[in-house]
């Protein structure tokens, strides 16, 4: 007969029993109704016609994180204790297939089930974007998805250990409880906490990866017997809970809340006070490509320095003007600056890329989730920003100028006329 | 009887059981230090409910560890040699699920995956011989969530034949099936026994006359027989009677002998019982049957390791 030994490659096996799991899981009526119901979940978050493209990835991201976090929770926690419902256990475990290889290949296949509901719900919010306007920017979904896809990751992981050791799926759901904590906890807790921001992304796939071989050498011990844990579970549990630890350690000591409030350069870009008259606050932050950047590179021009954020839809649209502004004012020296105000780092860059927008949008690194709205950046604070949109415009010399709040900053012609009226006084 | 197959043509196998113990957590007592060899043949473990005849089988299967004593497969011990152990055995529980969405084909599919047999062709062609054998061909496309009890009996005899064990264990295979598929089982493990060494665990009667070389019988987690079929007719033998009676009388005699059948006829009973000396005229010396001597064997009062 041809056998193999637990010393053998996994991977034949592995991708043969995975495809067994997804086999089995297809059929369920359950999963072909999860399918429809993400997809309809995806119409419902993902469209507004006045909204761009990236606003319709980031809150089908967000809304995927946040409710699709708890259904993998719950979806994992029974894929776990599946042998034990269906009374298979005993078929199973009596073959000689090593433990770590079943174990996996289960958390695969219900991970992809995972992966394809959603996928339709990014469907559903393409589609529904799709009705309300042209599709330009298309990929913006694509970081999106992976960002939801790695936070799935973790809350199935999490859930899948749980579970699997403890034999019962409630033992798995409790992973559902963290998520409600920090969900209520959003204004305490500090950022490293949240998987789903995208400066954590990396720590939490080193941390699921690290949870999921510590669950495939913990399961079953027993039934080795004298044979020890293949090599690649002996190995891969300790390695990736060691670069999980450093993971975190740099996002915690990079500067994320409540931590930001000790870091000196955040410190005095907070301190700073801008009024109208006076000059501008300046700030060295990260823009779209990672480049830190700040007021000082842009001597001499007219600034349009604007804070929005993607948790703001309005503010969004705010980005295509200012788009507009540096394609006709730019040559005569007009400079637009987008300042993110969100927790997540990487919404920036999604914005950025997903809107073709031609000018810098940086992140406030500093931003945190408080419920007021001068506490919520040091930029913010510095600003004395109390409602998002606002665009603070300067002359060349950054003394701010203009302030225009809300609907003024991106409809009727408030921000036209401030523009050619702050160039006609200083013309280039 | 059994119909008698060829010789075992390559089962050298031997399972040793020394002194094996088994307590759960719970502080239920599964074996009680049990010593017993097994060989060639069908070997049948005899007992009602709850006599450790499951208990015994997971050990052996390697589904639970034993609280002390040693169990040898081909001289792998149980605690140790677990994978070596499973790569020589097929078990079919007594209880088990299948995955319903699954077709008969694609569970044994599965199945053989798990016993490492990773070449889709031989993989294909075990499967195939095994859906013949069980008579299973017309329904392998169909989802085994919909199959009757022996169709899944079928499917788990199939599943436990996969690696071509030596080792065969079947818990209970005919409890719950009606009689038609209970005979095409027995007739399965009839055909099979000459191949390898099968130890079926039963509490019908039936079972061991139609399948078993040798017989175990527990009661309370202790062997209170081991030995052949002849063997066990002979532990009876002479003890065995039939007294005429009226309903009147029948709980006078209850009381007195251990009762193994009865029969009416007419308004009379005859009474089948099982006693060392003949207690009076009425009664008739008749053929013993193994259902006699099990009854005389789990009979209450009687110690283990006859």
């Amino acid at each position: 007969m041809a056998t193999s030994s637990a010393a053998a490659s996994p991977v034949a096996p592995i991708f043969a029993l995975t495809r067994v799991e997804w086999r089995i899981g297809r059929r369920s009526p359950v999963f072909r109704l999860a399918l429809v119901a993400a997809f309809v979940f995806g119409l419902s978050v993902g469209g507004d016609p006045s909204h761009g493209v990236a606003l319709s990835a980031f809150a089908t991201a967000e809304a995927a994180c946040q409710y699709m976090g708890f259904i993998a929770v719950v979806w994992m926690a029974l894929a776990a204790v599946r042998e034990t419902t269906l009374r298979t256990d005993i078929l199973v475990f009596s073959k000689p297939q090593p433990s770590e290889w079943l174990a996996l290949s289960k958390f695969i296949g219900a991970y992809i089930q995972l992966l394809a509901m959603l996928l339709a719900m990014f469907a559903g919010g393409i589609a529904s974007r799709s009705f309300a306007g042209p599709m330009t920017g298309l990929e913006a979904y694509l970081p999106q998805y992976f960002r939801a896809a790695a936070v799935l990751l973790f809350t199935s992981a999490a859930s899948y250990m749980l579970a699997l050791l403890f034999d019962s799926a409630l033992a798995g759901a409790t992973i559902g409880l963290y998520w409600l904590l920090i969900a209520a906890g959003k204004a305490f807790l500090g950022k490293y906490y949240f998987p789903m921001y995208s400066q954590n992304l990396t720590a939490y796939l080193c941390l699921s990866l690290a949870l999921l071989f510590t669950t495939l050498y913990f399961y079953r011990r027993a039934r080795r017997g004298s044979r020890p844990a293949s090599p690649w579970v002996r190995a891969g549990a300790p390695l990736f809970a060691l670069l999980a630890a450093w993971q975190f350690w740099l996002v915690i000591m990079t500067g994320h809340d409540p931590d930001v409030h000790e870091n000196q350069g955040m410190i005095r870009m907070t301190e700073q006070d801008t009024t109208e008259g006076g000059r501008a606050a300046g700030f060295m932050l990260p823009d779209q490509r990672g480049k830190l950047t700040g007021l000082a590179q842009f001597d001499g021009k007219i600034l349009v320095i604007a804070l929005w954020s993607p948790r703001d839809p309005d503010s969004v649209l705010l980005l295509d003007r200012l788009n507009d502004v540096a394609a006709k004012l730019g040559p005569a020296g007009v400079q637009p600056i987008a300042v993110t105000i969100c927790e997540d780092v990487g919404a920036s860059s999604l914005f950025a890329f997903g809107e073709r927008l031609n000018y810098p949008v940086v992140a406030d690194w500093g931003t945190f989730n408080a419920p007021k709205g001068s506490e919520l950046s040091p930029i913010a604070d510095a600003y004395r920003c109390n409602a998002l949109p606002t665009v603070y415009i300067t002359d060349r010399r950054r003394n701010v100028k203009t302030t225009l709040v809300g609907i003024d900053s991106y409809e009727r012609d408030s921000l036209t006329n401030a523009l050619q009226q702050r160039l006609a006084e200083e013309p280039r | 009887m059994k119909p008698r197959t060829a010789c075992a043509w390559r089962s050298q196998l031997k399972v040793e059981i020394q002194k094996l113990r088994k307590e759960y957590d719970n502080g239920v007592v599964g074996l009680q230090c049990m010593d017993l060899t097994i060989t060639d043949g069908v070997f049948a473990l005899l007992g009602p409910n709850g006599a450790g005849k499951s208990t015994l089988m997971s050990i052996l299967a390697t589904l639970i560890d034993p609280t002390e004593g040693t169990a040898l497969i081909d001289g792998h011990d149980v605690r140790h040699d677990k994978d070596a152990i499973r790569q020589l055995l097929g078990y079919l529980p007594q209880d088990f699920g299948l995955y319903p969405v699954l077709s008969a084909y694609e569970t044994l599919d599965y199945m053989a995956l798990l016993c490492n047999m990773h070449d889709p062709a031989v993989r294909q062609k075990r499967i195939e011989e095994l859906l013949a054998r069980m008579n299973l061909t017309d329904v392998r496309e169909r989802a085994v969530g919909g199959f009757s009890g022996g169709m899944r009996q079928r499917v788990g005899l199939a599943q436990a034949l996969l690696n071509s064990p030596r080792l065969l264990i079947v818990d209970e295979p005919t409890a719950g099936l009606d009689p038609e598929e209970r005979i095409r089982v027995r007739s399965l493990l009839a055909e099979l026994g000459g191949e390898r060494v099968i130890l079926l665990s039963t509490h019908l009667i039936e079972d061991v006359e139609a399948v078993a070389d040798r017989v175990a019988i527990l009661h309370k987690g202790e062997l209170r027989f081991v030995g052949d079929v002849a063997g066990m007719l002979e532990e009876v033998r002479g003890k065995v009677w039939q007294i005429d009676a009226t309903p009147e009388e029948l709980p006078g005699l209850r009381g007195k002998y251990l009762e193994t059948g009865m029969l009416r006829e007419g308004g009379r009973l005859h009474i089948r019982v099982v006693a060392a000396e003949r207690d009076g005229e009425r009664f008739r010396a008749v053929e013993p049957t193994l259902e006699d001597a099990y009854i005389w064997l789990m009979r209450e009062g009687v110690d283990g390791d006859q």
